[in-house]
């Protein structure tokens, strides 16, 4: 098995296009905190403006934990597309270049095959994520400094202290780790379906889209089937920054996702194993 | 003729009462111009529905005549603008206005004399100052300011260890508020589906900030340039 993993990370990381995806996080980010720089009290006045025509704001507003806090409110929207680029790939890839069926006729069960490369997916998915925090958390706060995290919410605005923050971050990482491990394990699933790397990739995005769509618009017909919708869950990183925490909804939403990626995988597998495989 | 008895029995007194506000005042003003300048630390707490705020430890600095900042350090304070009110020191320090006498009320089982001041000025930012005033001590009980702009504002005071300076232990402002409301497709709500105890207030239109200090430096100098850095960086 984990001779099938190296190998899996060994043709993953290979490919140049694997690194699209880290050189594009990096380029998202230093533009953020470029222009966060340059000209963040603007930003910080107009986002503000609701709140400052009643209060007085003193303080380190724009600090390096607010900074982190939009880059993955940002990110986290993108980065499926750069997980589904690789994940799509991985089964659809080896039909499209014909070595898929040479693949199967080596000595390893088909389960074994799958499974190595769905976890050759989880881990560049971990590598890209840790990526991110390295560089939305590291250079945020080497840059911006560190101080209390303010967060407007819809109804109601959250200020953190900064000693009570740090953790909070590690936490959203591991809930962003699920979150875009169920993104793999999808565009893994519709990866079997597929004779090129193109279709699942573009699947991946376009439910993605769609139900991020039904997700954030607070129409009541809508809001009767969000809770049915894996995007729905997949923002419960933010639920970390709630005081206090609701361990109960972050738990469940974790919980939503643990069982999207067990039956997305499963189902590959299951799939898969049956599967007349003629490319 | 009775009622003219009366008339003139009221025109002949109100001076003295008059006199008797603007005496009581000049004894607040006298015991608070004992402080030039103080730096305090306390315990800031805000109590406003769409809030989330944990209590956070503060310095507030006073400097002679009107110059009030409450700082969290390395943090983030939020106070209602016109919010220098908290400090009577700087509402009343070098302000020009006419003191008129309101008589007496009782609250919290305390005989307080009622003083109303109006701005002479024509454009100043505070209508209407009212201040509940113990005699014998010449402290400040409660006030109420309405300004222009931002509402009508109530403190609230609690003396003790630096009462003789005329300064509070404990200062409880109340303050008017606007709903707060951001549209959720912008903020990406995560929904806890959980009303959480800041939502479920009665949202009452008033907000609170309560300040408790522990201790103040008094008359110890402070440098112009605290009141002038650290705002909304």
């Amino acid at each position: 098995m984990w001779q099938l993993l190296r190998i899996e990370l060994y043709k993953i990381f290979k490919r140049p296009r694997t690194y699209i995806s880290f050189a594009a996080i990096g380029a998202i980010v230093m533009l953020i905190l470029l222009a966060f720089y340059v000209d963040g009290r603007n930003y910080m006045a107009f986002g503000l403006q609701s709140l400052t025509q009643t209060f007085d704001i003193e303080g380190k507003v724009l600090n390096g934990y607010l900074i982190c806090f939009i880059i993955l409110q940002t990110l986290l929207i993108h980065v499926p597309l750069l997980i589904a680029l690789v994940a799509g790939d991985l089964v659809a890839g080896e039909a499209n270049m014909g070595t898929l069926r040479l693949l199967i006729t080596k000595p390893v069960s088909r389960t074994e095959l799958m499974f190595s490369k769905f976890l050759a997916s989880v881990v560049y998915t971990m590598m890209l994520l840790v990526w991110m925090a390295i560089l939305s958390l590291l250079v945020s706060v080497l840059v911006f400094g560190l101080g209390d995290l303010m967060i407007l919410k819809s109804e109601e605005v959250v200020v953190l202290n900064k000693a009570d923050v740090l953790w909070r971050y590690f936490a959203a990482f591991g809930f962003a780790a699920i979150a875009m491990t169920t993104v793999a394990a999808l565009s893994f699933l519709l990866s079997i379906f597929a004779e090129n790397s193109i279709g699942p990739i573009v699947t991946t995005m376009s439910v993605i889209i769609v139900f991020t769509i039904l997700t954030t618009m607070d129409i009541p017909v809508f809001n009767k089937i969000k809770p049915f919708l894996f995007t729905t869950h997949m923002i419960g990183w933010k639920g970390f920054f709630d005081a206090p925490v609701v361990w109960e909804s972050v738990l469940t939403s974790a919980g939503v996702l643990v069982l999207h990626i067990i039956v997305f995988v499963g189902a590959a597998i299951a799939i898969f194993r049956r599967k007349d495989i003629l490319s | 003729m009775r009622y003219l008895i009366i008339l003139m029995g009221l025109i002949c007194c109100s001076p003295v009462v008059a006199q008797d506000a603007n005496g009581l005042l000049k004894q607040v003003r006298a015991k608070m111009a004992k402080v030039k300048d103080y730096v305090a630390d306390g315990m800031l707490k805000t109590d406003v529905s769409f809030m989330n705020i944990p209590d956070s430890k503060v310095k507030v600095y006073f400097r002679d005549p009107d110059q009030f900042k409450i700082v969290k350090e390395d943090g983030i304070s939020i106070l209602p603008k016109g919010g220098v009110s908290v400090s009577l020191n700087s509402l009343l320090s070098n302000k020009d206005f006419v003191a008129v006498a309101g008589g007496y009320t009782n609250w919290n089982n305390k005989k307080l004399a009622v003083i109303k001041l109006l701005p002479v000025q024509e454009n100043s930012e505070v209508a209407l100052t009212t201040l509940y005033i113990d005699e014998f001590t010449a402290l400040v009980y409660r006030s109420t300011t309405t300004t222009r702009d931002n509402g009508t504002y109530e403190t609230q005071l609690q003396y003790g260890r630096y009462a003789s300076w005329g300064l509070p232990d404990k200062v409880l402002f109340t303050f008017n508020t606007r709903d707060f409301k951001l549209p959720k497709g912008v903020t990406m709500e995560y929904e806890t589906g959980k009303k959480k105890p800041a939502q479920q207030k009665a949202t009452d239109g008033k907000g609170k900030v309560d300040i408790t200090y522990s201790s103040y430096q008094i008359n110890k100098g402070i440098p112009a340039s605290i009141f002038s850095a650290g705002k909304n960086k």
